[in-house]
């Protein structure tokens, strides 16, 4: 999963996109998965573990659990990846272009 | 119908094995097959992590099939005894990686077995397929189980199976945990499974976030009103 936000996230640099991640891991172990892996992309940390006030509000019990969101913070997909989570955001800032 | 991750999926094989003592040599051969199943498991789990990210997808998982296959045979050899229904369940609760058994286990189980308290391990897994057989057989655990905890794990994966697919009956069903069978964490299970329907279905704005980065600076997700965003649950495992 790494490689592929990484390249997510590179490629779309500078346009309105985030990828926003809930991280279920212990401080120390986020801080050395982010620093190795290179990852740019912010972070919730949610408690350092999968018992997180963030993953039970969000009813999540499966690891990873993606959410895509258009620009109003409508919920659009759930559990893309790799390139379906690529085509999902290709189409909503597609959409997003044209509403301009 | 959610996806289940391999994370969770390992969370869930590693429940204690259901053994029986008293029925041998059923008994004995089940958990000879669960613990060489276990064994294979850790196995992969220790190859994988001493295994570079590029590489990884090389790896093979142990083979669920044939242990399922054998689980099965198993139990045809005398359907009634209780390590029978040990085996059927463990096909059940491995049917993620093997569709192919939960037809005879099914069937099986709901012959033998359909009192039986342990059937709640088995349902969990069959939320994940929509298919007439799961769904009546869930339907008939709840009907025929005399456990309430067992009836709660059926109407719970019927639930979560028919949450996009039949929402009014998924409701009823989720309401019966909340209402008559469920255990306290049950009752949390169904609630968190009715939240999401009405919260974070398709088509609904998302409810904020709102929380601490790992260096304690504060953010939320409306701040991001605007952008295209992708929310990603993770952990590094």
């Amino acid at each position: 999963m790494y490689p592929h936000e990484r390249s997510l996230v590179k490629r779309l640099e500078g346009k309105p996109f985030a990828l926003l991640g809930v991280n279920s891991d212990p401080k120390d172990r986020v801080r050395q998965a982010m620093k190795k892996e290179n990852i740019t992309w912010r972070s919730w940390w949610d408690g350092g573990n999968t018992e997180g006030p963030i993953a039970k509000a969000w009813n999540v019990s499966g690891w990873p659990t993606i959410y895509v969101l258009d620009a109003k913070g409508v919920i659009r997909y759930k559990n893309v990846r790799e390139k379906e989570m690529d085509k999902a955001v290709d189409k909503l800032l597609a959409e997003l272009e044209e509403t301009k | 119908m959610k996806k289940a991750c391999l994370f969770a999926i390992v969370a869930a094989l590693a429940l204690p094995a259901l053994a029986e003592e008293n029925n041998q040599p059923q008994a004995a051969e089940y958990k000879q097959l669960s613990a060489d199943f276990e064994k294979a498991q850790r196995e992969f789990a220790a190859t994988y992590q001493k295994t570079p990210e590029a590489e990884r997808k090389n790896l093979k998982y142990p083979d669920v099939a044939v242990y399922s296959k054998k689980m099965i045979a198993l139990a045809e050899k005398d359907p009634k005894s209780p390590a029978a229904a040990d085996a059927l369940i463990w096909a059940l609760r491995h049917s993620y990686y093997d569709q192919s058994v939960g037809p005879q286990a099914i069937t099986l189980l709901k012959e033998y077995h359909i009192e039986s308290e342990k059937l709640g391990d088995a349902c969990q897994m069959l939320a994940y397929n929509n298919s007439k057989e799961n769904r009546e057989f869930l339907n008939t655990v709840i009907e025929k189980n005399p456990h309430d905890k067992v009836k709660a794990a059926a109407s719970l994966a019927l639930g979560q199976m028919l949450s996009s697919a039949n929402p009014a009956e998924a409701e009823k069903h989720l309401n019966a945990v909340i209402e008559k069978y469920g255990s306290k964490s049950q009752k949390e299970s169904a609630k968190g499974e009715l939240f999401e329907m009405h919260h974070l279905a398709i088509g609904k704005v998302a409810p904020d976030i709102e929380g601490e980065d790992v260096d304690g600076k504060r953010f939320k997700l409306s701040d991001y009103r605007g952008k295209v965003v992708a929310i990603d649950f993770w952990g590094d495992w």
